[in-house]
Formats: C-alpha cells, sequence, structure tokens
C-alpha cells in the first residue's frame, strides 16, 4: 500500500479521477438534446443559485439549451479531437523520423529541414493560413493539430533509432537477414514506444488548449458540432449577464488540461526521459 | 575562375556551412510563407466578387480581373506579386480601402507595448523563480512554485482572460476591460500573458537546472569547497543558457502572433485582433499581409538566435560539417 501511494502520488490520482470522470460523463446519455433550444428557458442560473431550476443542473445559456448537456457533448468531441490529433501527430513524426533514420544523407536533410521549418511556426498561424482557404470541418482540425505536433516526435524517433540501430538485438536481427522495415516494426517501435507515449502524454494538453483556442476564435469546430473552446468563445459576450454559460466550460477545460500536464509530468518522472 | 580561388571558395564555405545552412533554411521558410500566403488569396475565391459584391456586372468584373491581372498565368501573377512585394507594396484593404500598409502601421505600436514588457516579465520572472526552485529542490518552496506554475501553465489564455474581465471589470468594476489608453488598461493583459508564459519558463528553467545539479562536474566542484553561489552564477547558468535560449527564441518569434488570443480577448487594438477582424471580413490583403508580418519576425528571430549560438559555441558549428 505503501509503495502503491510511493509510485502513485496524490496529485497523479487526482488528475486520474478527474480524467476518467470528465471521460465517463461524456459517455452518459444527455439529460437534455444538446442542441435543442426553448427560447423561453433562456439564461436560467445553475440549480445552486437563485433562480435555478433543478432540471438544469448548469443553468442554460443565451437560447435556453442546458448547459450540462452542452458542456458534456463538448468534452466528447474536444477529448476525442485532442486524441486524433495527437495520434496523427505521433504516426506522422514516427513515420518521417524513420524515414530519416534508415536512408540519412539527403532524405535524413530534407526531413530535417521540414521540422525546423515547423518547429518555427507556431501552430495558430498555420492553422489561420490553412482555415481561410480550406473550411473548417472534423477532419480538417483533426489533421492541422497532427501537422502541428508531428516534428517532436520525428526528432525523437530519428535519434532513437539511429542510437537503437547500432545496439547488440538490432544488428543480430539485421545479421539474421530481417529487412529495414522489419527491425524498425518490430523490434525497434517495441524498444521506443515508452518515450513516444511519454511525449504524446507531455503534448497532449498543448494539442487540448490549441484546439479550444482555435474554437474561441470561431475558427475551429462549427456548429451544430459542440466543442468546449467554441462554448467559452460564444458564452463570453453573456459573461455581464450570465457567467456561467463561460465559466462551466472554461473550468472543464482548465481542469482537464492541469490533469493531463500532471499525468504527463508524472510518466516523464517515471520513465526517468526528459 | 581559377582552381584556387574554387577551392578557397570551397575551404571558405566549409568553414562557415553551419551558418550558410541556416540562411539557406531561414530562406527557403520565407518563400514557403509566401507561397502559402499567395495562395491563400487566389483559393479563398474570387477576389473580384468580394470585392465588387455578387451583383456587379460581367463588364466590371472582366475589367477587374484585368487590372490586377487575374486573367494572367498563376505563375506570371506569381511573380508580379513577389515583385511587389519586394518593393514592399501590400496593396489596399478590401474594406477600408486604405493601404494595408498604413493599416498595419497604426496598429504595430499597441502590440508591441504590450508584447515587450510580457516578455520581459516572463523570461525574467521565469529564470528567476525556476533558479530558486531548483536551488531549493525537493523542499516546500520548490513544491509551492511547482504547484503554481502547473496551474499558470494548464490554464488557457483565453480562459483566465476572460475570469479576469469577470472580476475585475464586471464584479468589482475596477478595471476597464477593453482598450489601450492609460497604464491601468495594460494590468490586465499583461497578468494574462505573463501568468501563462513565465509558468512555462520556470518549469524550463527548473528542470534544465536540477539537471545540471545531479552531474558529475557539479558535483566535483562541491567536493572542491566551491561556493554554492559561485557555481550557480559561473557554471550552472552558463551550461543552462543555451537551451533557455533555444527557447527564447522560438517564444520571442511567436510573440506577435500569440497576441491574437489575448488581444482578441481584451479587443486590443493590437495586430492579433487586427487579424481575426480581417478574417472574419474577409478582408484577405490584410490577412495575408499580417500572415508575412508574423512569419517573417519568426524566421528573423530563429536565424539570429542559430547564428548567436555558432558563434558562442563552437561545438554546435562542428555539429552541422558533420
Amino acid at each position: 500500500m505503501k509503495r502503491f501511494f510511493r509510485i502513485h502520488p496524490p496529485r497523479f490520482l487526482f488528475a486520474v479521477t478527474i480524467l476518467v470522470g470528465f471521460v465517463i460523463l461524456s459517455f452518459i446519455p444527455l439529460p437534455f438534446e444538446a442542441n435543442d433550444q426553448v427560447l423561453t428557458d433562456r439564461f436560467i442560473p445553475p440549480s445552486f443559485m437563485n433562480g435555478g431550476r433543478a432540471d438544469h443542473l448548469l443553468g442554460t445559456d443565451h437560447l435556453g439549451r442546458d448547459m450540462l448537456s452542452r458542456t458534456m457533448a463538448g468534452i466528447r468531441i474536444s477529448y476525442f479531437i485532442a486524441l486524433a490529433g495527437t495520434v496523427v501527430g505521433a504516426a506522422i513524426g514516427v513515420g518521417l523520423g524513420f524515414l530519416a533514420a534508415r536512408f540519412q544523407s539527403w532524405t535524413d536533410e530534407l526531413i530535417m529541414m521540414l521540422v525546423d521549418i515547423q518547429a518555427s511556426l507556431p501552430f495558430i498561424l498555420i492553422a489561420i493560413a490553412m482555415l481561410s482557404f480550406i473550411s473548417s470541418s472534423f477532419l480538417v482540425i483533426v489533421i492541422l493539430l497532427g501537422v502541428a505536433g508531428w516534428e517532436k516526435y520525428a526528432r525523437l524517433t530519428r535519434a532513437l533509432t539511429m542510437t537503437s540501430m547500432n545496439h547488440g538485438y538490432a544488428r543480430a536481427v539485421k545479421a539474421a537477414g530481417a529487412s529495414q522495415g522489419r527491425i524498425f516494426f518490430r523490434h525497434i517501435l517495441p524498444n521506443i514506444s515508452g518515450a513516444l507515449i511519454v511525449n504524446m502524454t507531455l503534448n497532449f494538453p498543448g494539442t487540448m488548449i490549441a484546439e479550444s483556442s482555435l474554437s474561441f476564435l470561431g475558427l475551429g469546430i462549427q456548429p451544430p458540432l459542440i466543442s468546449l473552446g467554441r462554448l467559452l468563445g460564444e458564452g463570453r459576450v453573456y459573461l455581464l449577464t450570465a457567467w456561467w454559460i463561460t465559466v462551466v466550460p472554461g473550468a472543464v477545460i482548465f481542469l482537464s488540461t492541469l490533469a493531463m500536464t500532471i499525468v504527463g509530468d508524472w510518466a516523464r518522472d517515471r520513465s526517468g526521459t526528459r | 575562375m581559377s582552381d584556387k580561388s574554387v577551392r578557397k571558395i570551397t575551404a571558405l564555405f566549409h568553414r562557415y556551412s553551419y551558418f550558410f545552412i541556416k540562411i539557406i533554411r531561414a530562406l527557403v521558410t520565407a518563400l514557403i510563407i509566401m507561397v502559402i500566403s499567395f495562395f491563400m488569396i487566389r483559393s479563398s475565391g474570387n477576389p473580384a466578387l468580394i470585392y465588387l459584391g455578387t451583383e456587379a456586372t460581367p463588364e466590371a468584373l472582366e475589367y477587374f480581373n484585368h487590372k490586377w491581372g487575374l486573367d494572367r498565368p498563376v505563375i506570371h501573377q506569381f511573380s508580379s506579386y513577389f515583385g511587389r512585394l519586394m518593393h514592399g507594396e501590400l496593396g489596399n484593404s478590401l474594406i477600408k480601402s486604405r493601404p494595408v500598409g498604413e493599416i498595419i502601421g497604426s496598429r504595430l505600436g499597441a502590440t508591441l507595448s504590450l508584447m515587450i514588457p510580457a516578455a520581459v516579465l516572463s523570461i525574467g520572472g521565469g529564470i528567476i523563480l525556476g533558479t530558486i526552485a531548483a536551488l531549493r529542490h525537493k523542499k516546500p518552496l520548490d513544491g509551492t512554485i511547482l504547484v503554481v506554475s502547473t496551474l499558470g501553465f494548464s490554464l488557457p489564455n483565453f480562459f483566465f482572460g476572460v475570469l479576469l474581465i469577470f472580476l475585475f471589470s464586471v464584479v468589482l468594476g475596477w478595471l476597464p476591460s477593453s482598450g489601450n489608453e492609460g497604464f491601468r488598461h495594460y494590468l490586465m493583459p499583461l497578468t494574462a500573458i505573463v501568468t501563462a508564459d513565465c509558468a512555462i519558463f520556470t518549469r524550463f528553467t527548473r528542470a534544465a537546472l536540477v539537471d545540471i545539479f545531479d552531474s558529475h562536474f557539479i558535483a566535483s566542484f562541491r567536493s572542491l569547497g566551491i561556493k554554492e553561489r559561485r557555481i550557480l552564477f559561473l557554471q550552472a547558468l552558463p551550461n543552462a543558457a543555451i537551451s533557455l535560449l533555444t527557447i527564447s527564441g522560438f517564444y520571442i518569434g511567436s510573440l506577435v502572433s500569440g497576441a491574437i488570443i489575448t488581444e482578441t480577448v481584451f479587443s486590443w487594438p493590437g495586430l492579433g485582433s487586427l487579424l481575426v477582424e480581417s478574417l472574419r471580413a474577409r478582408d484577405y490583403p490584410i490577412v495575408q499581409a499580417l500572415m508575412l508580418l508574423f512569419g517573417f519576425s519568426i524566421v528573423v528571430t530563429n536565424l539570429i538566435i542559430d547564428v548567436l549560438y555558432g558563434v558562442a559555441d563552437p561545438r554546435i558549428r562542428k555539429g552541422a560539417e558533420e
């Protein structure tokens, strides 16, 4: 028991509880249809406040839509996009990183140049450039987030693959006649997956903030889809009269990124990589 | 050219290859940014329709297309666009019918006056807090700084900004929620930016210094009885400086584009909010010019940092040659 708490400190357990809680919440059937407008029920405050109603636990927004349902739907989409974006980025990065390590010379030069270029352009700038001529959709946002994050994985995979290729096990498999691709996918990739997963955990909160910033500016997820950033962006106008429309999704974003950062730090410290 | 001079040039190139590679990369990045910005305008729909409206007569459309060269092949258009760019001509705003350069110039000051103090406070504060935390590693003060910086790091800029407005403008009514007329207008935007960015530098400095303090060479200095303060200022901090320089470079380069969110939240009349406004109004000449400006500012800062690196640390220069 003591050992369990040393390996899993309270802050880590707190973070995991939050994340698991939000994920479960997002899978419960919604109490109301998230986009259903009831114009007579506009701006109802949360239940615990004066004038709140029991059926709208977190109140309603400017069109009488239930905030709890909208937040739950928002969690579902925002989490999924952040996850998908991280995975797409990792896949592109691992692929290109392997190619750079496998072929070296000018392939390596070219990919590392792309890495440098990518690293120097901030996500929000690439996203705005792209979204001004491709109309925003679910898939476009996922790809954008993936493209924004691939460069770290490419760097990592390239470096780790280059060192692994000289290790005894890789040389032994090579001597046995395995192809480079087989060595990489069957032997090297499983060995470096730990470091890659730690990196994905560390990048997760950044991906989530990137998505919500974009949706906050109205460039990300478009209605009828709901994301947490979009809820916050829309609710901001009514801050004076109905703060809960903004603060509820904002608090969910904050708690999520905080929890993910804690988990990421924990994974990094545990694995001893930096 | 004689054989000797060719050899001389090759030798010169070899010697400074690190700098050449960096300059070529910067130029390629700049070119990519220009190509993207060019196609951004072209594929965002027919500019004639945007400019003249959907009810324009075919004659008017034809005249417009001819006047702006839209009826010529794409490659011609790009070369003339490139030529105009080299002369500093950015065109006119579609909506405000004023030169783009003039509009950008009128908003640049507001962005710089906010972002420069924010950068100084974030980098300076982050390095100081990170150093304090590393010196007190695994003590309560370190824990406190770590918790606060993790909170600041996870709190998205836009949400913190909105919270500040809610508390200080709506509930308490102490501070103005928009504009940049006086000192009081700077307090909330600065707080929002510095909280997030200072946390990044704090976490980074702390991690770098903790690593360095763990290493053998610091242990041997300690065993020689050299004072902690001397070790910190003459050994540990200079060693952390290189990696701090990298992220500072990325950070300073992206400051202007980082202003997009904060300026939108606080209705700050700078370049970031100009970009969002123009994007909503489909005023593409302004969007294009701002993308170029933001992109180039990043390319230039990164190049400066890379060159500084090569000058400061010959090992990095060597690495490029191998």
